[in-house]
């Protein structure tokens, strides 16, 4: 039996200002999927990802979050933007940012002990446990984006949308993130925008491909030990060929 | 110094003692509201506001010396202008597809225009000059209550939401998504900023209360690691700027206002010059010692 959907896109088309970003875009994200999208700059990776948020209205078509509408499974969704677009002299620890996740359970100034020891584990759990007291922009870029992830994580999510979590970090980070990444995929559904085009890692389970219209792909092995010489790591490749079996779909 | 202690205890100079008082109760809501105009980069807007009070002084002054309403108060029409100003522009900032700045920067100039044009409809002559640059001889023992009353509502509502204003300043959107109900704390913060801006307008006076907002910030957040500490060492600076500048203004006859600014401005580059140099020392000795290599 196939898991229930995590994310559905029902014919959802939208449009900057008369500009058509995304059109007539259908999809289903299963639970317990992780799943990478991919796209030419401007095709709009980042749109699709800001409609499941609920940032953006749809123009045409319908956005179901867990059979909700994105607003209202806000809660239970953790979203992690891109580390480069902080005010770099905010005076912020690591320990204060994990806890913004959790402000809008609080009405006063203070956080609970829960809230703390829930900001703790998460930091644990993205290898930060240490840096709790240090202070978030003196934090490299894989450090910062990893205090971003624990953030997410501190909302306590069902599904994690993460924008470009490997955007300007090097190869040891990234592999880094990807295995805490697997680590987490084990026990929710995660999507995450990725600036790789054609490669993406070995963890994903299936592969959006956006430009302007929604191709879902499965990901399958590759066996060229090219692409094993170029990135040093175990890769695979997206199929692109639109006849796909089983998973693989032509949707649009 | 001794000179001036003294005549912060003469009875018969109470203006001295009340702007001592105003500025040290102002310094509270300075430093707290001032770090989140900072940290926000929303001075600007803080600066707009500021320049709107002086209409809402106008009006007051003229519904009361022309119009015979004696409980119409200037400091009544600085709140109600300064309120007005925030959320004319919180709702252009959120809302409209305007130009910001250009809005901002209109209201700004009608603010003022709108003030100078009541003065001159107000009968008795009236120095603009005193409000738009401070005047101590004006504070009234009314206007010192006023300003404590306002300073208490401001600084526990800044500090009742300081989870939700740090989480709006740092980053928007992940607030937004959280369900926080972010216009509303943005609109809050703005008000806030317009009650704090009226707290000093008589010492410092409408065109330099937002360097008073800005600067002892901008001084702390050299030294701090949380926002609530740069919000203590921005009280502490805005309290030192303050006494320090009315001290020296009243030895030696100098208007108080500017005398506050100009220590605060040149404090904070003080502070700037001194946290550069060590770097440009070391900077300087890394690259003699590669040449000796």
């Amino acid at each position: 039996m196939r898991a229930d959907p995590a994310i559905e896109l029902i014919d959802v088309s939208f449009a900057y200002d008369g500009y058509e970003a995304l059109r007539n875009v259908s999809l289903v994200i299963r639970e317990g999927e992780l799943c990478c999208v991919v796209g030419p700059n401007g095709g709009g990776k980042t749109t699709l990802l800001r409609l499941m948020l609920g940032a953006l209205k749809p123009t045409r078509g319908e956005i179901r979050v867990f059979g909700l509408s994105p607003n209202a499974a806000r809660a239970r969704v953790g979203y992690m933007p891109q580390h480069s677009r902080y005010d770099p002299q905010f005076p912020v620890t690591v320990m204060d940012v994990v806890l913004m996740a959790r402000a809008e359970r609080r009405l006063g100034w203070r956080y609970t002990s829960a809230d703390k020891s829930v900001a703790a584990r998460c930091l644990e759990e993205v290898e930060m446990g240490g840096f709790s007291g240090r202070l978030f922009n003196a934090l490299s870029g894989g450090q910062r984006q990893r205090v971003l992830l624990a953030r997410a994580l501190a909302c306590e999510p069902q599904l994690l949308l993460l924008d470009e979590p490997t955007a300007n970090v090097d190869v040891v980070v990234e592999d880094k993130l990807y295995s805490i990444l697997k680590a987490l995929g084990e026990r929710m559904t995660i999507v995450m925008v990725s600036h790789d085009l054609g490669f993406v890692s070995d963890i994903v389970q299936s592969v959006i491909c956006v430009n302007r219209r929604v191709v879902v792909h499965p990901t399958s092995n590759i066996t060229g030990e090219v692409i094993r010489d170029i990135y040093g790591g175990d890769m695979r490749i997206v199929r692109h060929d639109h006849r796909c079996s089983e998973e693989g779909h032509k949707h649009g | 110094m001794g000179e001036f202690l003294r005549a912060l205890a003469d009875p018969d100079i109470a203006f001295l003692r009340y702007a001592f008082l105003a500025g040290l109760l102002a310094s509270v809501a300075f430093g707290v509201i001032g770090t989140y105009v900072v940290v926000r980069r929303i001075s600007y807007i803080a600066g707009a506001i500021s320049h709107c009070v002086l209409g809402g002084i106008g009006a007051a002054l003229y519904l009361q010396k022309a119009r015979g309403l004696e409980w119409c108060d200037p400091m009544l029409g600085a709140v109600v202008s300064a309120l007005l100003s925030a959320i004319v522009i919180g709702l252009v900032s959120m809302y409209a597809s305007q130009r910001e700045d250009t809005v901002i920067g209109s209201l700004w100039a009608t603010g003022m225009a709108v003030g100078l044009l009541f003065l001159a409809r107000t009968p008795g002559y009236i120095d603009p000059m005193s409000y738009l640059f401070g005047s101590i001889l004006l504070i009234s023992k009314t206007d010192l209550f006023v300003v404590a009353g306002l300073d208490a509502a401001v600084v526990a509502t800044g500090v009742f939401f300081y989870n939700k204003f740090l989480a709006l300043c740092f980053d928007e959107e992940f607030t937004r998504l959280r369900g926080v109900r972010v216009g509303f704390y943005y609109m809050l913060l703005l008000c806030l900023t317009a009650l704090t801006v009226v707290l000093l307008v008589r010492v410092v006076g409408i065109v330099m209360v937002i360097a008073l907002l800005t600067l002892p910030s901008a001084v702390a957040g050299q030294f701090a690691r949380r926002l609530w500490h740069m919000m203590l060492l921005s009280i502490f600076f805005c309290a030192v700027f303050n006494i320090a500048g009315l001290a020296i203004s009243y030895i030696h006859e100098l208007p108080s206002g500017p005398t506050i600014i100009v220590l605060a401005a040149a404090t904070y580059l003080a502070v700037l010059a001194g946290s550069r140099i060590p770097n440009l020392l070391r900077g300087r000795g890394r690259k003699s010692r590669a040449i000796a290599k």
